[in-house]
């Protein structure tokens, strides 16, 4: 008799904030100081839950659940392995911290905020978690429409703006994704993950081709929620634009596509004969054009928050290596590289926040203001930007050392190097330039600097925006600490996603009994 | 019958593309709609087509047309209102906010058309 | 499929467009009841009438045409590439739709009734089968409304005195024609909106389109009897009620937790009552119930919302 949170564990990361939505629902309209307790109550149980994922995955083999008790494939069904724990424990750090910097003010400037919040967390978690690809759909639009409400948020020109382009494209993807689904169900019949692998394996001849076809446009919609190029344009410009905190947790949303995509990679397509060449050398190098332009709009950047956005899709170009390659040696460093991105990125664009409360007018503009920022965000920004270029010792440098050992086996292994050290050099060279812009050059004018320290008063930055900024650092400054214990994980959940039959006989222990028939 | 409906699905989604690249937020919107017109049509197709076989069970009916995409198409649909009914108050806002309702991927590019058509 | 080639070449003049996409829509769903599925059918069309509505209460604030701005070139290279997707959509549909395939599907018709206990089985699929995705899709409507509301909170846009020729809109809001008729139509439409709810686990219908009916029934009367009117019957505060559609949903899913059952486990029995006889009742009835509250709840919150927008002052 397995204990009632071993066996309702997978469920839970999805089910608890989707109730606390709820309950924010019902009490909305009143008490903003009880929704915000709702809220912060809801992201410490999310967190108990992930860490008990996390530990139960790791000494289990992958935990099905069957929702509705029917067997898979006619069920949907939930599938918790270290993959989908590791995710779900990201995405619960990077929202305590980004709920607890939004508890600051940001949060009253519109409604819903918390409820929308909630289920935005309910699309992620799902997306990593389940185990059927239309379900995966229905977890994509769930997280995509409640990020379109949060970057308006607060609203303002830029807001809509590059909402309305961003809705769009997002929405062109939807159509892609469901005929992606049309196809698959329309040539194996099934929708579950682990009953495709199985089918792929004795696909005909004449079929082939179709499923060739939905791999490719399946593929593309993951490309473009994890922003490759070309389908990167919209990336930089809808995550500058959004608040702080929404950008922070918005870190993980281009995570949640290549997670996706390796997934889907590894235990359907890859093992199969007929789609085995469908990613490959030209995924590698849109990947690497990636980094490259994401490398120069660092470097262009005219404000903090958009340099910030410009190296979420640097990291994003770097692990969309990671399903080309598909090699366990590669997944495992690729993964550790995964989680630091993430947080650093995060912590990033909540510092940047802080930055510009600190400066008043000047805001997080890479100009030099008259207001000094204080010594804390200096050092904090220091530690960052470190992390962030992968100067050694720090957690980004670990990263790259241990993705770049690990590609030198493969085919492509000279241009992977030459790109990614280039990037980090420029990526360096663009932070060393927007910290002294930011922190000691002083304006060139005298006159103006009287004027505006007349007119503004001395900005004031709330305990819980630096307590939220700092704890992502935190985090990223034990992702040094624990380097050993965190790789060592990442190498088990690499080691564990590459031997697919074990996904799949968790999901579908007698492929024979799968009742089938045909249909003209 | 297939190649009509096939056709008929060419059709919708070529209009439905031509109009999402169209300047304005109203012929977006449009375009979007006609796109899932297509969409759908096309998930419901992925079960083959049958006549007068509807998958409700009874003592007479001897064969039933494929329920599972007739439910992903229900989801489908009913997530494709949702998001056209937010997309339209999306427009509606940045119509309040710019004055015109033109889609931009930039804020510079929206102030370059201020300067150049006068609202 | 004319009207799809109107819609597309009529797209400046946009009110005639949006009356030719609802045709279209019309068409696909006649499309869905010659192919054997009168659930999509009637679903299509609910939610066509909702989409008109809100894309004519939307058009009353936007320009009424577009103007024709895109160079020459553009266009020829906008229509090469639609032409070449639309082409491959055809082929690859055609492609799909004469090649047989092996499919799980046969498991949902037999067990609809012994294990669901719903002879409507694409209902039974929704709600119980594949009930989490629907779960997912409630959660997307609830967002919708709720990202409107936060939209158009604080938004006043100024609506137009004219149309786009000039004309002066009338200022008389509520037709005393439509008055008369929608007072016999309300309760009508209440009914069967019950009606339709009650059947749908066995005959088409169900949760959603129960909730579109009532929806737009009780816009009609909105429109019919004035906003104020409409503001003193209905309830004001529309998102609880989205709450309480979800927590119907959810929570009688969490019920199968105290049995040690997965998350939505459902069950279903014979129930002799008075007066009613020997009914049936599944437990997922409360589920569909959760599905109406919440299609009521977003189409009443999206259309009163945009309804209110213009209560301040025209230019």
């Amino acid at each position: 008799m397995m204990s009632f949170f071993t066996l309702h564990g997978p469920i839970l990361p999805v089910l608890i904030p989707f109730v606390s939505s709820i309950v924010l629902l019902l009490a909305a309209g009143r008490h903003p100081a009880m929704q915000r307790g709702i809220a912060a109550f809801s992201t410490l149980l999310l967190l108990a839950a992930s860490a008990h994922l996390l530990r139960l995955t790791d000494y289990l083999p992958p935990l099905a659940y069957a929702l509705g008790e029917w067997a898979p494939p006619f069920g949907i069904v939930l599938v918790a392995d270290r993959l989908a724990a590791l995710g779900v424990m990201l995405t619960a750090i990077l929202a305590a911290a980004a709920l607890l910097y939004a508890s600051a003010g940001f949060d009253r400037k519109g409604r819903h905020f918390h409820a929308i919040f909630q289920l935005q967390l309910v699309g992620i978690n799902g997306a990593f978690l389940t185990g059927d690809v239309f379900n995966l759909f229905v977890f994509f639009e769930v997280m995509l429409l409640a990020s379109y409400i949060l970057l308006a948020h607060g609203g303002g020109l830029d807001k809509s703006r590059s909402g309305f382009a961003y809705v769009t494209l997002n929405l062109a993807g939807s159509a892609v994704f469901l005929i992606a689904l049309g196809l698959i169900y329309g040539t194996l019949g099934t929708l579950n993950l682990a009953d495709i692998a199985i089918q792929l394996q004795s696909v005909s001849a004449g079929e082939a081709s179709l499923v060739r076809l939905a791999g490719a446009l399946l593929f593309t919609v993951f490309l473009l929620k994890a922003a490759v190029l070309p389908l990167s344009f919209w990336l930089p410009h809808a995550y500058a634009a959004a608040g702080a905190p929404v950008a922070a947790l918005f870190a993980i949303m281009t995570k949640v596509g290549i997670v996706a995509m390796l997934r889907v990679e590894v235990i359907a397509f890859d093992p199969a004969a007929a789609t085995q060449d469908l990613l490959g050398g030209w995924l590698i190098i849109a990947a690497l054009a990636t980094i490259a332009v994401a490398a120069l709009g660092v470097l262009t950047a005219k404000k903090l928050q958009s340099l910030a956005a410009w190296l979420v899709l640097s990291s994003a170009g770097v692990l969309l290596l990671l399903p080309p390659l598909a090699n366990s040696a590669v997944t495992a460093a690729g993964l550790y590289y995964l989680v630091q991105s993430a947080i650093t990125g995060a912590a990033i664009f909540l510092l940047s926040g802080l930055i510009a409360q600190s400066r008043g007018q000047t805001g997080d503009k890479l100009l030099a203001s008259a207001t000094a920022v204080p010594v804390k965000l200096k050092i904090g920004f220091l530690l960052l930007a470190a992390t962030a270029a992968g100067l050694p010792p720090f957690s980004g440098f670990i990263g790259k050392l241990m993705l770049l050992s690990a590609v030198s086996e493969t085919p492509m292994a000279a241009l992977i190097w030459t790109v990614i050290l280039l990037s980090g050099l420029l990526t360096t060279i663009a932070l060393a330039k927007a910290g002294s812009r930011l922190f000691w050059e002083s304006p060139a004018d005298m006159k103006t600097v009287a004027a505006t320290l007349a007119t503004e008063a001395t900005p004031r930055i709330c305990l819980r925006q630096t307590l939220a900024g700092f704890g992502l650092i935190a985090v990223s400054l034990l992702l040094l600490i624990f380097a050993r214990p965190v790789s060592d994980f990442t190498g088990r959940t690499a080691a564990q996603l590459h031997q697919p039959e074990h996904y799949i006989k968790a999901v579908i222990p007698d492929p024979d009994a799968t009742h089938r028939v045909t249909r003209p | 019958m297939e190649a009509m409906l096939a056709i008929a699905i060419g059709l919708l989604s070529s209009c439905g593309v031509y109009l999402m690249l169209r300047a304005r937020t109203f012929p977006v919107i449009l375009g979007l709609t006609l796109l899932s017109y297509a969409v759908n049509l096309f998930l419901f197709a992925s079960g083959r087509l049958t006549i007068n076989a509807p998958p409700i069970i009874s003592a007479e009916a001897s064969h039933y047309t494929d329920p599972i995409p007739q439910a992903l198409v229900l989801t489908a649909i009913v997530i494709g209102f949702g998001m056209t009914a937010y997309i339209v108050t999306l427009a509606l806002r940045g119509l309040s906010e710019s004055g015109d309702d033109h889609v931009d991927m930039t804020v510079e590019s929206a102030e370059n058309d201020k300067e150049g058509e006068p609202s | 499929m004319l009207g799809t080639i109107g819609t597309t070449l009529l797209h400046h003049r946009r009110l005639l467009a949006v009356v030719l996409i609802g045709i279209v829509g019309l068409v696909v769903s006649l499309t869905f009841v010659r192919f054997s599925a009168p659930d999509l059918a009637l679903t299509q069309l609910s939610v066509e009438v909702v989409t008109i509505v809100l894309m004519l209460l939307a058009l009353y604030y936007l320009p009424q045409s577009s103007p024709k701005e895109s160079s020459r070139a553009r266009v020829g290279r906008d229509i090469l590439l639609a032409a070449g997707i639309g082409g491959g959509m055809a082929f690859t549909t055609y492609a799909l739709l004469t090649s047989p395939f092996s499919t799980i599907s046969d498991f949902y018709l037999q067990q609809s009734v012994p294990g669901g206990g719903g002879s409507n089985v694409v209902n039974v699929i929704l709600v119980d089968f594949r009930g989490f995705d629907t779960l997912g899709e409630i959660a997307v409507l609830a967002m919708a409304a709720l990202g409107a509301h936060a939209l158009l909170d604080q938004l006043r846009v100024l609506a137009p005195k004219h149309d786009g020729a000039g004309r002066l809109w009338a200022q008389e809001p509520h037709p005393l024609f439509l008055k008369m008729l929608m007072q016999p139509l309300l309760p009508l439409a209440l009914a069967v909106s019950v009606y339709i709810f009650l059947r749908g686990h066995n005959l088409p219908g169900g949760g959603f389109v129960a909730g579109l009916v009532t929806g737009v029934a009780l816009i009609l009367q909105s429109l019919a009897g004035g906003l104020t009117f409409a503001e003193n019957r209905l309830p004001r505060n529309y998102p609880p009620l989205l709450g309480l559609g979800l927590a119907f949903a959810a929570g009688i899913g969490l019920v199968s937790w105290f049995f040690s059952r997965p998350f939505l486990t459902s069950t279903h029995g014979h129930f002799h009552l008075p007066l009613l006889g020997n009914i049936e009742l599944a437990s997922v009835i409360i589920f569909d119930l959760g599905v109406y509250l919440v299609v009521v709840a977003t189409v009443l919150l999206i259309l009163t919302e945009l309804g209110k927008l213009h209560k301040g002052e025209q230019i």
